[in-house]
């Protein structure tokens, strides 16, 4: 305002001249503006940015330990009001002055979305005296970030508005100079579940490798068979060794048939999104049928040993006994003959008894 | 005609011999029980590969568990007609045949047939044969040898890590074949049951206070041949007034030796009829031939007495150890301390076989004492199962029941053996198990039913142990049948005296 008063002490207000005043005018208050807590200055900059971005979902991060409510609440209804049709995902990560490990937090983004990311802090001094910065991986980032201070905590907000995989990545926020405090998002594309044990198939079958997604739809799957170093992108040339399919959006289903030793290997399943890509592995092992068989042979060779060890054994003490075994025989008729006429005797049956035993 | 080399003997081996026998009966628990606990897990395989539903893929295992038991007549005759040395074999070769054939699979009804079938009709023959053999090789210390031989369960659970390991490496065909291959070591252990004949002296101490039933003269046939009643009976009948009170043929003779006593004893009882052409073996194998299934069964009152315990303590039995791990979760106890508690389960039920079988063997009082006290305990224990909702009082709980059910379970064959008296043991189990088949292919789907219906575990806890205590109670009825067994025989006797 002073400036413009002098301005007006010559007596020359050309328009130009004018506005250029009160334009760095509004520039110093803007700055200003930005890194107090006055909402009203950073709002034109920031609704720019949510008309342009307003076909996108809001992600807004948020985590407040305390109930300190925000000054800026207005504004976010605002902006609220304004990106209606998009989801707001908010993280946020708190810490305190004495937290020896850096805190991190995963976030799993499928769709391009804005991203609100809240960091807390609570200092043991003095709230004012703390300085704040973001990063993206080592890459400071200037502007697009509130600052306010309730209660004797420091909240930082930081929105993102992811469309590519170039948003994606990890963001910290620091606070303080000399000990930094400092928290992690990890921006990522959902992980895909391919096979943790490696699919034993034999020569000639079929074999259905899968890969599955939990809660996310990609918008394409591509599997590639991976001979070492080397990727080759399968089913291209259509053919009928080779069938992709899928039952839902979010697995694929690749069916070999007609095995043969080379279709061993590891291969992998691309799902690309919006927001990048993610891979799972399938390891697949081909075995001929020769491989059980052979072990079932042995054990086998080894059944019929033991089998022709035991005829041996039997035919042996078989042998040993024949020559006393008739007459064993014999003495069995003679203890029967005992038990008989134990009480009530008679030659006759005796007789005949002996006959038909030495049969 | 003597296909097998008879080795006469005085008494029971109970010993000797009868080891290896023992060693067969374990190995015959270890792969028998081993199936079923790794059907588990070929369980999980199946429903992914051939994408059935569980159910379909249930049928499987109950199939082969309960043919296991409802095959039980069947194996009586056939081992009646090629004896049992071959019928085990067989038994073998079914098993490890089904094995090979169902690695050839296609689909779910395919493996019902030769993953179901197949191997349980196998089991029941390995089963039965060898615990028949094991009651001619032993009296004295049947039950601590039939203890010993099912311990042979609690090593089953090394099986399913095997399994899984088989499964990894070569695939659940792979597995499949070499399973069936390590079954094939059944053939030649049951090559070890060599036939035995026992003839007892006249003057023998033959008197077991473990023998109920007097035997005198509807005494059963003889071990190898099938078992023919009316034959001898009518045979007998005449010869037993002629040889009243022969010691030879002491009428108190235990079940054990009465088979091979009661063939010399048809002998002398043939011979004296005066028929020369009757080779003893040819008349009763002749006439047997035409009875092969001993329907005389039905009128014994012991077989129902000890079919109706069988089947209410198979049918409780399953319930609790399908539950325990389910139990515990629901309880919030880890699936660690669970299984855990499985593992202490199943020794604390081997130990617990085995001590009992050494204690009935002492013969301090008549064996069904034990089994009966031993059933009731189970179901108390199994009453208050419900009140164990922590984790030490579940285990407490846990181990009184496997020290029971251990108990009880040991001193089955020996209760049948000594109930059996007129018939063979071979045909009095079979006939038995077949209607235990009927409890185990219904007790987990009852089972399952029960915890849908009361969405708790305590229904199935109340309902094993009412089943439990049920099962006791036909066994209070022995004294009861002894009676009414001793005045029809009294009866008889002075009717041929009377004839006479």
């Amino acid at each position: 305002m002073r400036a413009l008063q002098g301005l007006r002490g010559p007596r020359a207000p050309s328009l130009p001249l004018l506005l250029l005043c009160f334009l760095a005018a509004l520039r110093r208050s803007l700055e200003h503006g930005l890194s107090t807590a006055a909402p009203f200055k950073s709002l034109p900059v920031q609704e720019e940015m949510m008309t342009k971005y307003s076909n996108l979902s809001l992600e807004s991060h948020n985590i407040s330990v305390t109930a300190a409510p925000f000054t800026s609440l207005p504004v976010q209804e605002e902006m609220m009001t304004k990106s209606s049709n998009l989801s707001l995902e908010s993280h946020s990560i708190s810490m305190t002055e004495h937290s020896n490990m850096p805190v991190e937090k995963n976030i799993t983004l499928e769709r391009p979305s804005n991203v609100e990311l809240i960091c807390q802090f609570t200092p043991s001094g003095d709230l004012n005296s703390v300085n704040v910065t973001w990063k993206k991986g080592d890459k400071l980032l200037e502007g697009n970030y509130l600052v306010n201070a309730t209660g004797g905590i420091l909240y930082t907000q930081h929105r993102v508005a992811v469309i590519n995989s170039k948003q994606m990545g990890s963001y910290s926020c620091f606070f303080g100079e000399k000990k930094q405090q400092r928290g992690t998002f990890n921006l990522k594309v959902p992980e895909i579940n391919g096979q943790n044990k490696p699919l034993i198939t034999y020569l000639g079958d079929s074999v259905v490798l899968m890969c599955k997604c939990q809660d996310c739809l990609p918008l394409n799957w591509t599997w590639y068979g991976g001979n070492g170093s080397v990727q080759v992108p399968i089913g291209v040339p259509v053919n009928d060794k080779y069938v992709i399919s899928g039952k839902h959006a979010n697995e694929t289903r690749l069916k070999i048939t007609q095995l043969s030793e080379d279709d061993q290997g590891t291969y992998l399943c691309h799902a690309i999104f919006e927001l990048g890509e993610s891979e799972g592995h399938v390891k697949l092992v081909v075995l001929s049928y020769l491989v059980p068989l052979k072990v079932f042979c042995a054990i086998a060779a080894e059944v019929v040993l033991l089998v022709a060890a035991i005829l041996l054994f039997e035919m042996y003490t078989q042998k040993k006994k024949k020559p006393s075994d008739d007459g064993k025989e014999f003495e069995q008729g003679e203890q029967l003959k005992l038990d008989d006429s134990n009480g009530i005797e008679n030659s006759g049956p005796r007789h005949r008894k002996n006959e038909s035993v030495g049969q | 005609m003597l296909k097998r080399k008879v080795q006469p003997y005085k008494k029971t081996l109970d010993g000797g011999w009868g080891w290896m026998v023992i060693f067969h009966f374990f190995l015959v628990n270890v792969f028998v029980m081993g199936m079923t606990k790794t059907f588990a897990i070929f369980f999980v395989v199946f429903q992914e590969e051939f994408e059935g539903t569980s159910e379909q893929t249930g049928w499987i295992g109950s199939i082969m568990s309960s043919l296991r038991f409802f095959a039980g007549p069947l194996v009586a005759v056939i081992c009646d007609i090629t004896g049992e040395k071959t019928a085990s074999s067989l038994g073998a070769f079914l098993v490890a045949g089904g094995y090979l054939i169902s690695s050839w699979a296609t689909s779910i009804p395919f493996l019902c047939v030769t993953m179901g079938f197949l191997p349980g009709l196998g089991s029941a023959f390995l089963y039965q044969v060898a615990a028949v053999v094991t009651t001619k090789y032993f009296k004295k210390r049947l039950a601590l040898s039939t203890a010993i031989a099912r311990s042979g369960m609690g090593l089953t659970f090394l099986l399913a890590p095997f399994t899984k390991v088989l499964i990894d490496l070569y695939d659940w065909t792979g597995a499949l074949i070499l399973l069936g291959a390590i079954i094939l070591h059944l053939v030649p252990s049951s090559m070890l049951l060599r036939p035995i004949h026992i003839k007892s002296t006249s003057d023998s101490d033959i008197k077991d206070e473990s023998s109920l039933s007097p035997t005198g003269p509807e005494a059963a046939c003889g071990t190898e041949t099938s078992c023919c009643n009316e034959i001898q009976e009518s045979a007998i009948e005449d010869s037993i007034m002629q040889k009243e009170r022969r010691p030879g043929i002491s009428l108190t003779v235990s079940q054990n030796q009465s088979k091979e006593f009661n063939n010399e004893y048809n002998r002398n009882g043939l011979f004296r009829k005066t028929n020369e052409e009757t080779y003893w073996k040819k008349t009763t194998s002749r006439s047997c031939k035409q009875k092969l299934f001993d329907f005389s069964l039905f009128k014994n009152p012991f077989f129902y007495i000890f079919t109706w315990s069988f089947v209410l303590s198979q049918l409780a039995y399953f319930i609790p150890t399908f539950h325990l791990v389910a139990r515990a979760k629901t309880l919030g106890i880890n699936i660690m301390d669970a299984s855990y508690l499985v593992s202490v389960a199943g020794i604390i039920e081997t130990v617990s076989q085995i001590i009992s079988g050494w204690v009935a063997d002492q013969n301090w009082i008549k064996k069904y004492h034990y089994h009966k006290s031993y059933l009731i305990l189970c179901g108390i224990t199994n009453l208050l199962a419900p009140l164990a909702t922590t984790f030490p009082l579940l285990m407490t709980y846990t181990i009184s029941f496997a020290v029971f059910s251990g108990g009880y379970l040991a001193l089955i064959l020996p209760v049948l053996v000594d109930l059996s008296g007129n018939s063979t043991v071979q045909s009095f189990l079979g006939l038995a198990s077949f209607f235990a088949g009927m409890a185990v292919l219904s007790g987990p789907p009852l089972a399952g039913w029960l915890y849908d219906y009361t969405q708790t575990y305590t229904g199935s806890y109340y309902f094993s142990g009412t089943c439990y205590l049920l099962s006791s109670v036909s066994l209070f009825f022995i004294p009861l049948a002894e009676r009414w067994k001793n005045s029809l025989r009294t009866k008889r006797e002075d009717c041929s005296q009377v004839r006479a």
